[in-house]
C-alpha cells in the first residue's frame, strides 16, 4: 500500500507528480496551511510519517523550497533547546519525597539485606532506576547486580531523586536525595549524608563503591562516600563520556557531534553545555584528584579517545567489554538462505544521535527499490515503508534483539551515531544476530568492531552511504553476508562487569 | 597607547550591544571599550559603568551641545544612532591614549581575535567590509535581488564596522563623514541616500589608503551566507569558508532575521545554533526595567509619540528649526502647539 502510494505520487525521477502538488501547494507554490498543519507539529517539527515526502520534494522541486519557509530539522529541534538551567528548572520543580530514612532506619534496612552476604556491599553510583529505565548502562547495572549476587554482595544502587541534565549544584542542594535500590529492590529515599554515615559505620563488611554515571550527584559527596568506606579506590566506567563535558554524547546544542574541544573554544562558548562545563571540568578534575580511579573503559576505542581529551589523574585503567563475540565454523555447513530482497535493519530506539534521521532518509530514498527496511524496537516507528518487529530487551532476555536480528535474516544493519560510542550493544547484537553493520569512521566503537571482524562496511559519510546503496555494493556486501553466515556461527559471551576487575 | 572601540544605540538596543561587549572584552580585555547612547535612560532605570564591559560613554549632548534637541528631532531612531557615529568617531580619535579606532554595530558579536585588521591599520587608515565578497550565480535571481541589488540600493560597505588608525587620511575621513551625517544621514533611497551606510560607497574614492577586507570570517550576515559557510574544525574555532570566524553581524533579531537566514544558511546547522546562542545572550542581558521599544526622543515631553512626517517637516523648515529651538516642548510657543494648530 505504501509503495503503490508513493508510485502514484511520484515519478521515477523521484519528483513528486503535479497532483501531490497542487494538493499540498497553492498555485504560487506556498504551502497550503492545512498541508502545514497535517504535516507539522505545533513545534514546528516535521511528522515522521511526512518526513520522507518532504525530503523528496527538498531534494527534487528547489522553486517549492525557494518559494516557501520550510523549517529545517535542525532549526526545529534548536526551537525546542532550553537552556540548561531552564531544563533543571523544569526538572527539579518535583516535590521532595515524604519520607526519608534516618541513619538508623537505613542502617537497619541494609543489615537486613546484608542477612545471608559474606562478601560485602556494592555500592553503585547511577542516575536513575535501572529497574525501570531501559538502556544499555541500565542494563549494565541489572546484569552487574546478577553477578553481585552470583558473587556474594549485597548490590546497593543509588540514584538522584531529582534527576537533574547536569552535576548537582551544592548551592541548589548541598546534600543530594537519593533513590536506594538494593538487589533490585526499592529500599526508599535519604540524603547522601545519612549514607554517607551509615557507610562510615560498617567496620567490617567490605564496601565498593563502583560509578557508572555521576549525573546528578555531587562529586564532593561521592569524595566523601569513597572516604567512608575505607577503601583506598573505587571503579569507574566510561560508558559515556560525562567524565568530560555534561554533554555526555559530545553534541553541541544537542545537535552536532563536538569532538569534545577545549573549554574556551567557540564550540563550548556557543553550545547550551558551554557554561556548566567550565565549573564541571574543575569539579571533576577535583573529584578524579581526590580519589584513586580505576577506569573501566568497555573498548579499547573509548580508552584511546578519552585519553587523549581528558586530562583527568587516575589510578589505572583497564579494557572490559560488555560482551566478546566468537566466530567459529560451523559443525556442518549450512544452505545459503538468499531471501530476496535484501533486509536492511534499524535496532534500538529511533534517536538522531545513533542514525535513526539518516536511516529514514535512507528509506525515503530506496523505498521503492529492492530492498527491505526494518525497524526493530520497543515503540513502532512513525514512518512508512518499513516493516517494525517488537523487541525489548531486558536483563532476562538480553538476547531478543540478536535473536530478533537472526530470525528475521537481517542482512545489513544501519548503525550511524554521530558520537564515538563506547561500546555500542546494538554493534554487537547485529553481529551476534550474524548481521553485517554499517557505519561511519566517528562511530567510536561501533566501527572498531566492524573492522575487527571484518563483518561489515566503514563509509565516509552519508554521501558515500547512498552511494553504496544505489550501486550493487550493498547487495554484494549482503550476498557476502549470506555465504559466511553458512559455515559460520556466532559465539556470545557476556562479561561480569565490574566483577572481572574486583579481586 | 590603545585600540579603542565603540558602538551606537538607544537603551532599547542596551541588551544587544551589552553581548557585543561581553564578547568584546572576552577576545580584547584591554580595549577601551566606548558606549555612544543617544537616549536618556527610562525612569528608574540606571546606566552603572562599573557593572557594564563599557569603559566609557559618549552621549549626543556631548557630542552636540546645545543644539541636541533641536538636530535630534530631525532623525528617527535609527537615523539618530547613526548620524552620531561621525562626530563620535572624531571625539574617540582626539582621545591622545587612542591608537586605532573600530566601530561595531550593537549587534554584533565577536567570536575571535580581531588582531589580523588591527594589524592592518598599521598599513591602511581605512578598513571597510563588504555586504558581499563573491558574486551570486547568474541563475540564483532571488539572491541577486536580495544581495546585490539590495547592496546596490544601500551601499556597498555595511556599516556595522569601521576601523581607522590616526593619520590624516583617517582624519580627513572623520571629518568628511561627521559633516555629512550631521546634515544628511537619513532614511531616504529617493534621493539616494541610506543613513550613514551609503556615504560610505565614495571612500575608495575620496582616500587614500582604504582597505577592503575580502576576508570571509568578518561581517558574516544574513546578506552574505548564501556564498559562506560555517563549519567548526577539530579544535573547535568556527570557520567560516575555511578562515576563523570574526564576527557575526545579527541584523534583524526576529521573524525577518529568521526568514532571511533560513533562506540563506539553508541546512548549515551552525548558523542556527549560533542565531540560538545570540537570541539566549540576548535574553540574559535584557533588563525589565527598560520598556520595549523605548527610546527617550521618541515622544514629546508630555508623551505623546512624535510621528515620522512631524520630524520630516521640522528638518525641511529652517524657519521652524529657528522658531522652535527645541521641538520636543510642549505648551505655549512651541513646536507641538504650532502642530496642533495646522
Amino acid at each position: 500500500m505504501n509503495v503503490l502510494l508513493k508510485k502514484i505520487s511520484f515519478h521515477k525521477s523521484g519528483k513528486p507528480r503535479r497532483w501531490l502538488l497542487r494538493l499540498i501547494f497553492k498555485k504560487n507554490l506556498t504551502v497550503r496551511p492545512f498541508s502545514r498543519k497535517l504535516a507539522y507539529k505545533k513545534n514546528g517539527m516535521i511528522r515522521p510519517r511526512f518526513r520522507a515526502f518532504t525530503r523528496k520534494i527538498e531534494a527534487t522541486s528547489p522553486e517549492v523550497i525557494s518559494a516557501n519557509q520550510f523549517i529545517r530539522e535542525e532549526e526545529a529541534i534548536l526551537k525546542t533547546l532550553l537552556p540548561l538551567e531552564s531544563i533543571v528548572h523544569t526538572w527539579r520543580s518535583k516535590s521532595d519525597p515524604s519520607k526519608l530514612f534516618t541513619k538508623s532506619e537505613l542502617q537497619k534496612e541494609i543489615n537486613k539485606a546484608l542477612d545471608g552476604t559474606h562478601s560485602g556491599i556494592i555500592v553503585s553510583v547511577s542516575n536513575d532506576n535501572y529497574r525501570r529505565v531501559t538502556g544499555g548502562v541500565q542494563l549494565c547495572i541489572e546484569h552487574e547486580e546478577v553477578q553481585a549476587k552470583t558473587n556474594g554482595f549485597t548490590y546497593l544502587q543509588i540514584h538522584p531523586w531529582h534527576a537533574l541534565p547536569r552535576l548537582g549544584h551544592i548551592c541548589e542542594e548541598p546534600d543530594t536525595i537519593i533513590n536506594l535500590v538494593i538487589n533490585g529492590n526499592d529500599l526508599g529515599c535519604s540524603r547522601m549524608s545519612t549514607l554517607i554515615s551509615v557507610v562510615h559505620g560498617f567496620d567490617e563488611a567490605r564496601i565498593e563503591i563502583v560509578i557508572h554515571h555521576m549525573l546528578g550527584h555531587l562529586p564532593e559527596q561521592i569524595t566523601e562516600l569513597i572516604q567512608a568506606s575505607r577503601r583506598e579506590s573505587c571503579l569507574f566506567w566510561l560508558h559515556d563520556f560525562f567524565s568530560i563535558c555534561p554533554s555526555y554524547t559530545l553534541q553541541r546544542n544537542k545537535l552536532s557531534y563536538c569532538g569534545a574541544p577545549a573549554v574556551d573554544s567557540n564550540s563550548c562558548e556557543l553550545c547550551v553545555f558551554g557554561k556548566e562545563r567550565v565549573s564541571h571540568s574543575l569539579r571533576m578534575e577535583s573529584f578524579f584528584r581526590s580519589n584513586h580511579i580505576k577506569i573501566i573503559s568497555p573498548s579499547e576505542v573509548t580508552a584511546k579517545f578519552w585519553l587523549s581529551k581528558s586530562n583527568l589523574i587516575f589510578e589505572s585503567l583497564v579494557v572490559i567489554p560488555h560482551v566478546s563475540l566468537k566466530f567459529l565454523p560451523r559443525a556442518s555447513i549450512s544452505k545459503i538462505v538468499n531471501p530476496e530482497p535484501i533486509r536492511i535493519a534499524y535496532l534500538g530506539a529511533p534517536v538522531r544521535h545513533k542514525g535513526w534521521t539518516v536511516f529514514a532518509d535512507l528509506v525515503a530514498e530506496f523505498a521503492e527499490s529492492d530492498y527491505q527496511f526494518i525497524v526493530m524496537s520497543q515503540k513502532s516507528p512513525e514512518i512508512d515503508f518499513v516493516d517494525w518487529t517488537n523487541v525489548t530487551v531486558t536483563a532476562n532476555e538480553p538476547n531478543a534483539m540478536s535473536e530478533s536480528v537472526s530470525n528475521n535474516q537481517v542482512d545489513l544493519v544501519l548503525h550511524w551515531p554521530t558520537w564515538p560510542e563506547t561500546f555500542s550493544f546494538t554493534t554487537f547484537e547485529a553481529l551476534a544476530g550474524a548481521a553485517y553493520v554499517i557505519t561511519n569512521p566517528g562511530s567510536g566503537n561501533v566501527a572498531a568492531a566492524v573492522q575487527e571482524t571484518g563483518r561489515g562496511i566503514i563509509l565516509d559519510d552519508e554521501e558515500a552511504l547512498f552511494e553504496f546503496f544505489r550501486s550493487n555494493a550493498a547487495r554484494k556486501l549482503a550476498e557476502g553476508r549470506r555465504e559466511e553466515n553458512s559455515t559460520t556461527e556466532v559465539i556470545q559471551n557476556r562479561s561480569r562487569m565490574s566483577f572481572d576487575s574486583l579481586n | 597607547m590603545k585600540i579603542h572601540a565603540y558602538t551606537s544605540f538607544s537603551f532599547s538596543y542596551l541588551n544587544r550591544a551589552r553581548v557585543l561587549a561581553k564578547t568584546l572584552r572576552r577576545h580584547h580585555p584591554d580595549w577601551v571599550i566606548w558606549a555612544v547612547i543617544t537616549d536618556q535612560h527610562p525612569p528608574g532605570f540606571e546606566f552603572d559603568l562599573s557593572i557594564e564591559n563599557f569603559d566609557r560613554v559618549i552621549t549626543a549632548e556631548m557630542l552636540f551641545g546645545e543644539d541636541t534637541n533641536s538636530w535630534l528631532f530631525k532623525h528617527d531612531i535609527v537615523e539618530a544612532c547613526t548620524a552620531v557615529k561621525g562626530r563620535a568617531l572624531q571625539y574617540i580619535m582626539a582621545d591622545p591614549t587612542a591608537a586605532k579606532v573600530v566601530y561595531f554595530d550593537p549587534d554584533i558579536a565577536v567570536f575571535n581575535q580581531m588582531t589580523e585588521v588591527i594589524d592592518l591599520l598599521d598599513n591602511y587608515s581605512i578598513v571597510l567590509t563588504p555586504h558581499q565578497l563573491d558574486p551570486e550565480p547568474a541563475t540564483h535571481h532571488q539572491a541577486i535581488r536580495d544581495n546585490e541589488i539590495t547592496s546596490l540600493d544601500y551601499g556597498v560597505f555595511n556599516l556595522g564596522f569601521i576601523a581607522v588608525n590616526q593619520s590624516h587620511e583617517a582624519h580627513r575621513f572623520a571629518q568628511w563623514w561627521a559633516d555629512r551625517l550631521f546634515d544628511l544621514c537619513h532614511d531616504r533611497l529617493d534621493i539616494g541616500i541610506f543613513v550613514d551606510q551609503k556615504w560610505c560607497n565614495l571612500v575608495p574614492c575620496f582616500f587614500d589608503d582604504v582597505k577592503v577586507l575580502r576576508d570571509p570570517g568578518y561581517n558574516v550576515a544574513s546578506w552574505n551566507l548564501s556564498q559562506r559557510t560555517m563549519l567548526y574544525d577539530e579544535a573547535g574555532q568556527a570557520q567560516i569558508n575555511g578562515r576563523p570566524l570574526r564576527f557575526y553581524h545579527f541584523t534583524k533579531l526576529g521573524p525577518i532575521g529568521d526568514t532571511m537566514t533560513r533562506r540563506y544558511a539553508q541546512n548549515n546547522a551552525e548558523i542556527y545554533e549560533l542565531w540560538w546562542w545570540y537570541r539566549q545572550e540576548v535574553l540574559s542581558a535584557t533588563d525589565p526595567l527598560i520598556p520595549e521599544g523605548w527610546w527617550y526622543y521618541g515622544t514629546f515631553d508630555n508623551g505623546v509619540k512624535i510621528i515620522k512626517s512631524m520630524r520630516v517637516l521640522y528638518r525641511d523648515r529652517r524657519d521652524l528649526q529657528m522658531a522652535f529651538k527645541d521641538p520636543f516642548e510642549t505648551g505655549l510657543e512651541t513646536y507641538f502647539n504650532w502642530l496642533k494648530l495646522q
